[in-house]
């Protein structure tokens, strides 16, 4: 009998990689059933009161919206980076770096300011905040060669600290004096607050789907957009090609960072109308499982974002039957875990030894 | 500051750096084998949790060390499996199972009837006694009065520089980390090899996780380790994959974690929100220092993270 | 050594293996006795390589069986070989480069104590380099000897982990002839002690001087096995080859030697660890000449390339482009200075460059033949406009350079990848010459291809001469020097060793030079 080899694929299996996610977050929630029954609580029953939760009302549905746009925007930063090969996990910072320049520029505008001018000023400072923040990185990665990782992680932990700061902090000017029971920054100016579309659904959602669209554009369409493929596919093929990598590098870090930093001004401006730092942690590790969730593409974060949502904002649903809220937090591990383990099935198969089955080859040259 | 102050850091350097001396020994054997992990946070925290668990229900501070350190080292495993057999990205798959070990963590502690956060253990790793030795000026509270852990971990630094320098399976993780093709060539089992270090890493890394739990804080709090697995790779990182520099820079990272806290009881002024963030700046100043400083890299592994497939064509 | 001589060394049966479903290698059967040189005779592509890795244990086979002095083996594993006394010398050396020459001869050697004492270690192997007549110090790092010196450790680290049968994978291609005397030699020597090596060459000349048999291969199957003695030169082309190549197309005009159009003077570039690799290299091209580049390979040839190609610094020297790309042919007055420009604005002044490594660098072989095509000239109209790339635009290039240069295969949107290497290299070739360059510098261009692959990338660069285009043309293969150069420069250790025309071409002379000695009969 012939051997099970295993063998590379010459292109990545297609119908695979479109069932992909849904497949790796219905083994996710098949794992997810094991800590369940850990409790004893029925694992179908739980799933289906966050099913319900996140998409059985107009409020429930809205809600997941509001709560996936922070996510969405952190994902396609990890998108942004991670098909390139750069790899940086510190949308989380630049979020945070973003909420505070936005909440800043608010308050400095204060009430008077026109709607409009304080918007845009809000949502730019926002943009800039995270793409700076990011470009502190970018900078030493893409010059000297430092790690990533290692740099834009303890760059999350440094802006964590620093909103903190400005939130708990005894000499902060930012702090809201007022609310004891709920620690936050100054409510920013109704003048520079995103109006409400439905429920909590903001402007900022428009924003965001549309920065969505215009990423995948740039990267489809434009000259930019080639060339961060040709860098992504092939660093000798593009240094062969006369492309600049270190300017293709940091811009892809500033764009990264500029998406992120934005979902900081939305969060501040519209869902939460203050820095609030226990709203504004963990935002960037889901975006990494929004990307892997979404493929890698980036209007593959829109349907990732609203999925991962409903499972994040279940939390508070969970607790009240009982079930700890970290459950969402396993969920999440489960997923990307999945999900990685199914990149396998798309590169490689298994497949009888010699079975030569024929795909798309080349001829030889005659 | 004066000599009381100075002894206070440096003993907290030791105390705090010891667990990260174990998960940046593990993180080293792994990566110097071309596997980088960056699961550890969340391994610490799933191993120290499970440790004081079982603490608590048994009351034995063995089975709890034991329990930690399986759990790091099956959870590794798991990672082992999914980097090195199905060649998943190593970023990925470490992200994934620290995003589901840090999400245990929490929801094991907040099960049951009694759940583990706020409750007390009973265990906890002693100190030795060694009375008037403790005395000497200086040297005494910085060389006795530990716990075997903090022992250990100078014994565990010896050895990785041996293991790795002068042993034939420590030849065999380096070559397999700078060349696997020709590391296999000679007949060198590359995924063994590595699988066998990551694991070696991840049990490692339970065992720091459970100092946590079982003796410097000998109580389960969420997010107990303050994130040593992070600092533990810059650790690696800064210190050029050396376990000898590994070692020193675990007490200097031990010693800024708590550094913020030895400032605010000699009265100095300055908020500890912004204390807080010394050992991160810290960790971005020494990775940034090593990556300018141009030595020969004999000591880099060349193939870390780059997933080894022979049939590769 | 090896059991009675009526035992096979090796004797391998029905061996089948596929790669991405591809056949490289259908029911062959292979047989070496003990003590002899058993050459592999083929083309690139023949399945030499394969069929010998499957014997080191580096690939398992599909189908067939292996049988190693009349045992039957079952190799998962280079480990597994290697504890069956079969060991392999791979064409790309597998050497850890940041070890020292003890730590590779040694490394993975089940017999060593799990404590190395480094002093005895050393010891040991440098007792094994005696034993064996190898010149070498155990505590050299590899990353610095020479490729002769690695292949002798190589060869070493076989030894020493007492290989019976051992597989030199094209081992003369990297060396001077006078070092493949000497490696023959060490050869003689292995089948003497009663050994079993399988030497794999496309080199007929080379297999007379070394071995006693020839298995010859063609398109992955066994064609033939023969004693050397008792087959002509001739029949073994025919055997090797199977059809009849013709004749490559001669010259329609001679070139115009009177019109310079590179001129490189006193070029100095180092290589990565930043030792001298091209020293004070002269030379000039002309319209429509190809100029040879001749040399083993690690002679400077690669800095040589890249710096032309913008990849390089270059230390000192100027190079001179006599007609850049916008000034009409013959025009003398717009001679530029082309040294240290960036690899862009060489692209826009008409240097193209065809390079070594073709899939790494050649091609972003994940993206697809379109994306491959425009990747020299996507900056500008009609392929973007304002930042934005037109899609119907590169459809339309795509088209037409398929046509024009024949390029079979593969469709939109899927990699170039899946390509045979002869398209791929007609990918670039496409690229690069649609492109109208006044200089293209084509490195290996053909190594690896198949035979009819071959003839049809010389047949694009002499077409190209008609158009006045100069041509650099780096080859370690001296066939292909002579059939394609108008002029011959030798390069040894980065210097030019001396410059030919076509009258003088002589394989004995440029040999000598080659490996740094002087012209023969000079």
């Amino acid at each position: 009998m012939r051997r099970l080899v295993l063998e590379q694929r010459a292109t990545p299996s297609r119908t695979f990689s479109l069932a992909l996610p849904a497949l790796s977050a219905l083994g996710a929630l098949i794992l997810g059933s094991v800590p369940l029954m850990l409790i004893g609580a029925d694992p179908i029953e739980v799933y289906r009161l966050m099913l319900t939760s996140a998409f059985g009302s107009t409020r429930g549905i809205t809600d997941t919206l509001t709560d996936a746009m922070p996510i969405m925007l952190t994902g396609l930063a990890a998108v942004v980076t991670f098909r390139m090969n750069v790899w940086n996990i510190g949308a989380e910072g630049q979020l945070q770096i973003g909420a505070v320049t936005s909440a800043g520029v608010a308050l400095w505008l204060g009430d008077g300011a026109n709607t409009v001018f304080a918007l845009v000023a809000m949502i730019v400072a926002g943009v800039l905040g995270g793409s700076l923040y990011a470009g502190l990185v970018a900078l030493p990665a893409a010059t000297w060669r430092v790690d990533e990782v290692v740099l834009t992680l303890m760059m999350n932990f440094l802006s964590l600290a620093f909103i903190n700061y400005l939130v708990f902090g005894s000499h902060s000017p930012w702090r809201d004096a007022f609310s004891i029971s709920f620690p936050r920054g100054q409510l920013i100016p109704d003048s520079s607050r995103l109006p409400d579309l439905s429920g909590r659904l903001n402007l900022g959602f428009v924003i965001t789907l549309a920065v969505v669209f215009l990423v995948a554009w740039l990267l489809k369409y434009t000259v930019w957009g080639y060339e961060y493929l040709v860098v992504a596919d092939s660093r000798g093929a593009a240094s062969f090609a006369g492309i600049n990598q270190w300017r293709m590098i940091v811009s892809s870090f500033l764009l990264s960072g500029g998406c992120a930093g934005l979902g900081g001004a939305v969060l501040v401006g519209g869902t939460l109308g203050a820095m609030e730092p226990r709203a504004l942690t963990g935002l960037g590790f889901t975006g990494i499982l929004v990307a892997a969730l979404g493929r890698m593409s980036p209007t593959g974060v829109i349907p990732a974002a609203i999925v991962l949502s409903a499972i994040v904002s279940s939390g508070p649903d969970l607790q009240q039957i009982g079930v700890p809220a970290p459950l969402t937090v396993v969920l999440q591990g489960l997923i990307l875990v999945v999900i990685a383990g199914g990149e396998f099935h798309l590169r490689y198969r298994l497949t009888r030894a010699g079975s030569t089955a024929q795909e798309a080859h080349g001829e030889s040259a005659p | 500051m004066n000599d009381t102050a100075l002894v206070s850091i440096i003993v907290a350097g030791l105390l705090f750096g010891t667990p990260l001396v174990y998960v940046a020994m593990g993180e080293l054997v792994s990566q110097r084998a071309g596997v980088m992990n960056l699961s550890l946070d969340g391994i610490m925290l799933f191993s120290a949790v499970s440790g004081y668990g079982v603490a608590a229900e048994t009351g034995s501070l063995w089975l709890a060390l034991a329990t930690s350190v399986l759990v790091g080292a099956s959870i590794s495993a798991l990672f082992a499996f999914l980097s090195i057999t199905l060649r998943v990205s190593q970023i990925l798959a470490a992200l994934g199972l620290l995003v589901f070990t840090s999400g245990m963590s929490q929801y094991l502690g907040r099960i049951g009837d009694e759940p583990l956060i706020g409750r007390l253990s009973g265990v906890s790793i002693e100190p030795y006694t060694t009375g008037a030795l403790t005395d000497i000026p200086l040297l005494g509270p910085i060389l006795f009065g530990h716990d075997f852990v903090v022992y250990g971990s100078w014994v565990l630094v010896a050895l990785t520089h041996f293991y790795i320098n002068h042993t034939e399976p420590g030849m065999r993780v380096r070559a397999v980390g700078n060349d696997p093709a020709s590391a296999e060539a000679a007949g060198v089992r590359v995924a063994r090899v590595r699988a066998v270090h990551v694991i070696i890493g991840g049990a490692l890394a339970g065992f720091g996780g459970a100092y946590y739990s079982l003796g410097l804080v000998p109580i389960w709090q969420e997010r107990i380790t303050s994130n040593a697995g992070w600092l533990a790779i810059a650790i690696v990182l800064a210190a050029r994959w050396r376990p000898l520099a590994a070692f020193a820079a675990a007490f200097v990272f031990g010693a800024s974690i708590r550094l913020g806290f030895t400032l605010q009881v000699v009265g100095a002024n300055v908020s500890p929100e912004l204390l807080s963030m010394i050992p991160y700046v810290l960790a971005i100043v020494a990775v940034l220092l090593t990556a300018l400083s141009r030595s020969r890299g004999l000591t880099e592994p060349k193939a870390l993270g780059i997933p080894f497939f022979r049939e590769q064509r | 050594m090896g059991g009675s001589s009526d035992r096979l060394a090796v004797e391998m049966t029905g061996i089948s293996k596929s790669f991405f479903g591809q056949s490289a290698l259908t029911d062959v059967d292979f047989e070496v006795r003990w003590g002899e040189v058993h050459a592999l005779l083929g083309e690139n592509g023949a399945g030499k390589s394969a069929l010998c890795s499957i014997l080191a244990g580096l690939y398992r086979a599909d189908q067939g069986s292996i049988r190693i002095d009349g045992h039957v083996v079952d190799f998962r594993s280079p480990h597994d070989a290697l504890n069956a006394h079969v060991g392999m010398v791979y064409q790309e050396f597998r050497l850890v480069n940041e070890f020292t020459v003890a730590e590779n001869v040694v490394l993975g050697d089940p017999r060593l104590s799990r404590r190395l004492k480094w002093s005895e270690v050393e010891e040991s192997v440098a007792e094994a380099a005696a034993a064996y007549d190898i010149d070498t110090d155990p505590r050299q790092l590899v990353g610095d000897l020479s490729v002769g010196e690695r292949q002798r450790i190589e060869i070493l680290k076989l030894l020493y982990r007492d290989a019976r049968v051992l597989v030199l994978d094209e081992p003369t291609s990297v060396l001077t002839p006078s070092e493949v005397r000497e490696l023959f030699q060490s050869m003689d020597a292995l089948r003497r002690s009663g050994r079993a090596v399988i030497l794999i060459s496309h080199k007929i000349n080379e297999l007379r001087a070394s071995s006693d048999r020839v298995t010859i291969m063609r398109q992955g199957r066994k064609v033939a096995v023969d004693k050397l003695d008792d087959i002509t030169n001739d029949d073994l082309t025919r055997l090797m080859v199977g059809r009849k190549i013709a004749a490559p197309r001669t010259r329609q005009s001679p070139p115009a030697l009177d019109r310079p159009v590179l001129e490189i003077r006193g070029l100095n570039v180092t290589n990565q660890d930043g030792r001298v690799a091209v020293d004070s290299f002269d030379a000039e091209v002309h319209e429509g000449e190809i100029l040879g580049i001749a040399g083993i390979a690690g002679n400077g040839q690669r800095e040589l390339v890249e710096a032309l190609a913008g990849l390089k610094p270059v230390q000192s020297g100027t190079v001179r482009l006599q007609r850049p790309v916008g000034a009409s042919a013959g025009d003398s007055a717009g001679a530029i200075d082309v040294t240290g420009m960036s690899p862009r604005d060489l692209i826009e002044i008409g240097i193209a460059h065809i390079p070594e490594d073709r899939r790494a660098v050649g091609v972003a072989s994940g993206l697809d033949i379109g994306a491959n095509l425009c990747m020299k000239s996507y900056w500008k109209e009609p392929l973007s406009r304002r930042g934005v790339m037109s899609r119907s635009a590169v459809r339309a290039l795509e088209d037409g350079l398929r046509a024009d240069f024949d390029i079979r295969g593969g469709s939109r949107n899927l990699p170039v990848s899946i390509l045979s290497g002869g398209n791929i290299q007609k990918v670039i070739l496409a690229r690069e010459l649609s492109q109208s360059p006044a200089v293209v510098i084509a490195a290996y261009p053909t190594r690896g291809l198949d035979l009819g692959a071959v003839a049809n990338v010389r047949d694009i660069l002499i077409g190209q001469l008609e158009a006045g285009t100069a041509v650099v043309l780096v080859s370690e293969d001296l066939d292909e020097l002579f059939i394609m150069s108008d002029r011959l420069i030798v390069l040894h250790a980065g210097r030019i060793m001396g410059e030919f025309e076509p009258a003088d071409y002589d394989r004995e002379t440029v040999g000598a030079l080659m490996s740094g000695g002087t012209a023969a009969g000079g």
